[in-house]
């Protein structure tokens, strides 16, 4: 069963009068994944901080685990791994004496557990040297052993593919969605990489000047997606999907054909395709549907 | 979280920054020149009195110190010599005839003696300024580089973690003081030769409406001395440390902290030069810190302190800091 690890209660945030959270509400489950998007100045950073106790909340609760960070610090920060904004260390000491200091802060991290999320992060052979000597990858990774070393109920992770290479990003992805699913961690990871977003997480909050704006599943986002094709014979191919897959069918600006189809069906269309010599060039998912979905609710937001 | 291995990360942290090194190598340098100025006019003052005397002797401590004597009670009947400096030629006077009633050689310069003038030349300003160095970045450099977040997001509260920090710096207060002990006594050993520990030495002068008052003076050892001025420099060194810990609690900016600490030692030194018959000026944690010149008879900047007073206003000055330290870093909002 999966119990409500994070929940935000009309949380407000105004800083020198200026209101900048405006009554977020939110719930996070464990062993789930959950986007927290949003244009830059939203306050998807503002919000993160409220829910590990850097700042107060002007109005309204932030309970995890149960326990409310504002009466209960210390019981609500003992369920909580985060990284916030940046991957921060003591650029003096080496990467192990920081996951050593901070260790030591909480209980019962063993040694041999240090060791196992070093290698987690891919981290052994650079550990001993000092942070200032690390590249923003690097911290980043050894930011990301920090948070899971105590294994905690709650993960936060302000932006945390920042800096990581395709290969770090593919292997953090992998990470967070076996803490999710086979550890049952509740995960709140924000960003501005909506593929990553899309392929990481479970659902995903939309934020918009201090508003959630939308909370959904990305299994709804996805499930409509759509499949895209690139062929000589557009009228033809048209027509094909219309007549003999009975479904609706778009044709985009750019020549292209839009269908949404089951992906079960698409090695059919393909087939048909094929034989009958529409000049098939490519296809593909339609990748966009989440940018879409993100650039329409968050239309005609500027900075402010 | 228990306290003493949050104590051991931040103590762990201070020597691990390396500040602790850059002070050793200033104590180094400084206690040199210091050492070798002294040498120097010790030498030519010997010299220069035995010249005026006629004499060829100068180890005859005797009549040099007589002479010395002579010396001051010349400049007191002088009548363009004002009221302050008048008095603490008074001091003086009086210290040189006692030493002579009781037999002690004030001209030579021992290892010993080396290191309770090295401490009372420096609780007012370079011990300061040593502790500023070491304290100022103590919270505002995790602020400037971003760990403040990760300390804060322990399961530890705020109190807790700055209680860490200021019993970690309460610690090194006391190992800047031994340093400054050790470095002084080896760099003087060098120097002067021998100890003189078992030297007496009088303390407990007086200064009281202008009027010398023995009545309480004592003869110690100079050994003895020596623990009692260093004694008083960690005094000094705990307040300016509770002091710049509350500044570096209140700004980001760790040379913004030294700055504002800096200046305000500075400054208020000199405002208590101007305003030193206004009755507020005593309250001054500047006009406070020359807590040796209490056990040496010196006259202090303004008049009618006395050991316990001052003492007293420091460690006000430190729970006042304390107090504002916490009330801050308990509320503040980490938002960068
Ligand atoms: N110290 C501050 N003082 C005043 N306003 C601030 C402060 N910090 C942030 N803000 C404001 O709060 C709003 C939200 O900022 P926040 O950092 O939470 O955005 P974000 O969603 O994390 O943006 P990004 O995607 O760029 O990281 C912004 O409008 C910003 O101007
Ligand atoms: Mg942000």
């Amino acid at each position: 069963m999966s119990e409500l690890v994070l929940e935000l209660r009309n949380v407000h945030k105004a800083i020198k009068g200026k209101k900048i959270i405006k009554g977020i509400n939110l719930e996070l489950f464990s062993g789930e994944v959950l986007g927290f998007l949003g244009p830059n100045g939203s306050g998807k950073t503002t919000t993160l901080r409220m829910i590990v106790g850097l700042i107060r909340m002007t109005k309204g609760e932030v309970f995890i685990a149960g326990h409310s960070i504002e009466k209960d610090f210390v019981k609500a920060m003992k369920n909580v791994g985060c990284i916030i904004e940046n991957p921060e260390m003591y650029d003096y000491l080496s990467g192990w004496e920081n996951l050593k200091i901070l260790a030591s802060m909480e209980k019962g991290i063993t040694k041999e557990r240090m060791k196992e999320v070093v290698s987690l992060v891919g981290m052994e052979k650079r550990i001993d040297d000092k942070v200032y000597t690390y590249s923003l990858g690097m911290k980043q990774r050894l930011g990301i052993a920090q948070a899971i070393m105590k294994r905690p109920k709650l993960l936060i992770l302000d932006e945390p593919a920042n800096g990581l290479d395709p290969a770090g990003i593919s292997e953090f992805r992998k990470l967070i969605q076996k803490l999710a699913h086979e550890e049952s961690m509740a995960v709140l990871v924000s960003s501005h990489i909506l593929a990553e977003i899309e392929m990481m997480c479970d659902r995903v909050a939309i934020i918009k000047q201090g508003e959630v704006v939308q909370v959904t599943t990305v299994k709804n986002i996805v499930k409509d997606q759509g499949i895209i094709w690139k062929i000589k014979e557009v009228q033809q191919g048209k027509k094909i999907l219309e007549e003999e897959f009975q479904t609706a069918v778009q044709l985009k600006e750019d020549q292209t054909l839009l269908a949404f189809i089951g992906e079960d069906q698409v090695s059919m269309v393909n087939k048909r395709f094929m034989e009958a010599d529409v000049g098939l060039l490519y296809v593909n998912k339609n990748q966009k549907s989440l940018e879409d979905l993100f650039l329409a609710l968050t239309a005609g937001d500027e900075i402010v | 979280m228990k306290l003493y291995s949050l104590v051991g990360n931040e103590v762990f942290k201070i020597i691990m920054k390396k500040r602790l090194w850059v002070i050793v190598g200033i104590l180094i340098i400084l206690i040199g020149l210091f050492a070798y100025g002294e040498h120097y006019t010790r030498e030519r003052t010997q010299s220069q009195i035995a010249e005026r005397l006629g004499i060829d002797d100068v180890d005859d401590w005797r009549e040099i110190t007589n002479q010395q004597l002579l010396d001051l009670e010349r400049r007191l009947d002088n009548p363009f010599i004002p009221e302050e400096g008048r008095a603490s030629i008074q001091v003086r006077a009086e210290q040189l005839r006692y030493y002579l009633a009781e037999d002690i050689n004030p001209t030579t310069f021992s290892a010993a003696q080396f290191m309770s003038n090295f401490m009372e030349q420096s609780i007012f300003l370079f011990l300061p300024l040593l502790i500023i160095l070491l304290a100022s970045d103590i919270v505002s450099k995790e602020s400037t580089t971003g760990t403040i977040k990760l300390l804060m997001t322990r399961p530890v509260p705020r109190w807790k973690i700055l209680t860490s920090k200021l019993l970690a710096l309460t610690i090194l207060e006391m190992i800047v003081i031994l340093l400054m002990a050790v470095i002084a006594l080896g760099i003087s050993y060098i120097t002067f030769g021998h100890g003189g520990f078992r030297e007496p030495v009088i303390t407990g002068f007086r200064v009281v409406n202008g009027e010398l008052d023995a009545s309480n003076i004592q003869t110690v050892s100079r050994g003895t001395y020596i623990f009692m001025t260093y004694s008083l420099g960690y005094i000094v060194a705990f307040s300016i440390g509770k002091m710049a810990l509350m500044v570096s609690v209140l700004v980001k900016s760790t040379a913004a902290s030294i700055g504002i600490m800096m200046s305000s030692l500075i400054g208020g030194t000199f405002l208590s030069f101007f305003i030193s018959d206004w009755e507020i000026t005593r309250y001054l944690f500047n006009v406070n810190l020359r807590l040796t010149d209490f056990l040496s008879g010196d006259l202090q900047p303004v008049e009618g302190l006395s050991l316990s007073f001052s003492i007293g206003v420091l460690l006000l000055w430190a729970l006042a800091a304390t107090l504002v330290a916490f009330g801050v870093f308990s509320y503040k909002d980490i938002l960068d």
